[in-house]
This record gives C-alpha cells, structure tokens and sequence, in this order.
C-alpha cells in the first residue's frame, strides 16, 4: 500500500493514484454505502467516460422502475446530489476522474472490481429479486 | 391555420427517446410508438436491475423518465372509459406530458378515447372556461353523452361538433352548443380542445385525423400557442 498520509504533497497524492492505489478500506466502504453510489459506479462504462447528464438520466431512469415516472425537478434534484456530494466523494476515493461534466473511472484494483460486481448481484438478489 | 397545417408542424419538432435495458428488452418500442418525431435509440446497461426505462428529451432538454412497463401499459390504455369524471387517470399523466406535441401516425380509437379523457378531465376540474369537441359520427357522441352533459352544466362553455346533428335531446337543457355542419373537412377529424379562460396553465387539445380504417394520425398538446391555434382554426 503506498497511500499517502496527512504528510504527502498533492505531487505525491497523483503519483500514488496512477499507481491504482488501493482506496483506504473505511473511504471504499463509505463509498459503497449508498445505493446511488453503487448504481452510479456501476453504470459508468469500463473504457470510456460518460457525461454528467447521462449518468444523471440514468440514474433517474432506474429510480423510476421503483418509484414511478420522473419529471425535470426530480432530475435536477438528483444531478445537484451528484455534483455535491457523490462524484466528490467518490472521486476523493479514487474511484472515479469527474472533470468539466465528464465522469471517467479509474482503473480499480481488482478486489474492488469484485466487490461492485458481488454488490450488484446482491442488490439484485435482495432488492430486484422478488417476483413482481 | 387548418388542423392540417398544425399536425405538419408539430411533425417537424424532434424529441429523442433513448430506452435503456440490460437486453433486447424494448426493442419494438419504436414499432408501439409508431410516431414520426421521435427518435428513438437503444442503450445497454448493465443489469443491476432487469427493469428497462426510458428516458424523453426535447431540444437536448431532459423532459421526463419512466419505466418501459409503464410506457408499454400506456400505450394499451384501457377500453374501459369511467364515466365518473373525477376519476384519477394517475401516472398515465406523466406519459402525456412526455408525450405531448408528439405526432404519432397510428393511434386507434381506444388510444383517443383516452386522451379525450385527459382533455375532458381537465376541463371538469377546472370548471371554466371553453371545451370544443368534434365527432365524426352522432353514435361516437352518442357514446359520450352523460360526460358531455356534466360538463355542460358546469361554467365551462361547451360545444360539440357532430356532423348532421345529434339524435335526441341529450344536451336540450343545458348551455351546449351543437354545430351540426362543421365543414372544411372537420368531419375527419376527432377533436377536443380545452381553453381553461384564464392563465392558459390548464390548456390542452387532442387533434387526430383519420387515416383509414379506425386509424388515426395526431397529437395532444399542452402548447398555449398550439391550442390558440386549433381554436383560431375551428372560428375560421
């Protein structure tokens, strides 16, 4: 582990994400939980980036297979939760780029690869799983 | 300005529908759709839910979301008309405000019979203002005799166009207007515009034309301008 403590420089913060840091195990937990942040991390495709409306749409989108149709305030609510407090967090925790709108992931080592894909088929299994 | 010219119109203005679903799910929505300004797109998610949703902008702008079995039930709303006009028509409301301005090439007559419900609903909530509404046939008048007699004996001015008239005297004793010869082939088309006489908040229209046999090519609006339109076109 070569996570940078409260004496490294912001030099030293970059150099050890490149290195597809392991994100600190209570900031990585933190991060998962939330159901928006596990739909969020999972929804952002493995090669390319994607902008902050689409990721706002289809957050929404999913919303509304559970709660029923969504209109513009519920999806300007849901992209000023994003800006404010998910993509900072999550970008603090390595997770993801989030730069002019446009939300990339990092590369994630895999134990936290494994992790999100075990919290998708577990929300799946605990949540979307009853027959309805 | 004919309801001709405002169904060529409303055409020409695009709205972007992207279904998004982990499979082929809502592949053929284009086909249930059946609409020539909308374009629709797939997208594949990954499936943390099996649920597929749909997502409707217009000019770029996020206008609503909804889940593609609440699409899919509104596109086969139910033959059952409630005759009480109260009645709560719920998420379908959500669906025509997506919807609206939408020119959709092949809607049938019970797709209109629900819409006509949504224009009629409003109006009896509102309580005032001006409702126009065209048959083509004295039996499709017929059918909705009791609803068009409520809300005559509301304030709202109501007028119904039926070619050759209506039989009996359903609407005798209240305010109703009956026009018995539209002319200018308003006989084609199936109308109902509503001009709530104050902010224009509650405005909406139907205005569909037969195409051939039970088919019908229109659209709802909820556009001020485009039912001032429709209003101007029938005073022509």
């Amino acid at each position: 582990m070569t996570k940078p403590d409260n004496q490294s420089t912001v030099l030293d913060f970059y150099a050890g994400e490149s290195d597809h840091d392991y994100p600190p195990p209570d900031d990585l937990f933190e991060a998962l939980a939330n159901s928006k942040r596990r739909q969020l991390l999972l929804a952002l495709p493995d090669e390319s980036g994607m902008h902050l409306d689409e990721l706002t749409d289809i957050l929404v989108g999913w919303q509304t297979t559970t709660d029923g149709p969504a209109g513009p305030d519920e999806w300007a609510k849901v992209k000023i939760e994003l800006v404010h407090a998910h993509l900072p967090l999550l970008s603090d925790t390595g997770l993801l780029d989030y730069e002019d709108e446009e939300i990339t992931r990092t590369e994630w080592p895999d134990p936290v690869e494994e992790l999100l894909t075990f919290a998708g088929e577990y929300e799946r299994a605990a949540v979307g799983g009853a027959p309805s | 300005m004919g309801f001709g010219q405002i169904l060529s119109d409303a055409a020409s203005q695009r709205k972007d529908v992207v279904v998004y679903a982990p499979d082929d799910t809502g592949n053929d929505v284009a086909e249930r759709l059946a609409t020539r300004n909308l374009r629709i797109d797939h997208r594949r998610l990954p499936a943390l839910s099996s649920d597929a949703f749909v997502v409707v902008r217009k000019s770029g702008e996020f206008r609503g979301a909804l889940s593609l079995s609440d699409l899919l039930e509104f596109l086969r709303p139910p033959i059952h008309r409630p005759s009480d006009p109260d009645a709560v028509v719920g998420k379908h409301r959500v669906v025509y405000d997506l919807l609206d301005d939408t020119v959709f090439v092949s809607l049938d007559r019970r797709q209109l019979l629900a819409t006509s419900r949504e224009v009629e609903e409003r109006a009896w909530r509102t309580g005032q203002g001006r409702l126009h509404a065209g048959f083509q046939r004295d039996e499709a008048f017929a059918a909705q005799t009791g609803i068009y007699r409520d809300l005559a004996n509301t304030d709202i001015d109501v007028h119904v166009y039926v070619p050759g008239g209506i039989t009996g005297d359903a609407l005798a004793d209240t305010t109703a207007t009956v026009h018995t010869d539209p002319g200018d082939g308003l006989d084609r088309y199936w109308f109902v515009l509503f001009d709530d006489g104050a902010s224009g908040a509650q405005n909406c229209a139907l205005i569909a034309r037969e195409t051939d046999d039970d088919r019908y090519r229109g659209l709802w609006t909820y556009n001020e301008d485009i039912v001032d339109e429709a209003f101007a076109a029938l005073e022509a």
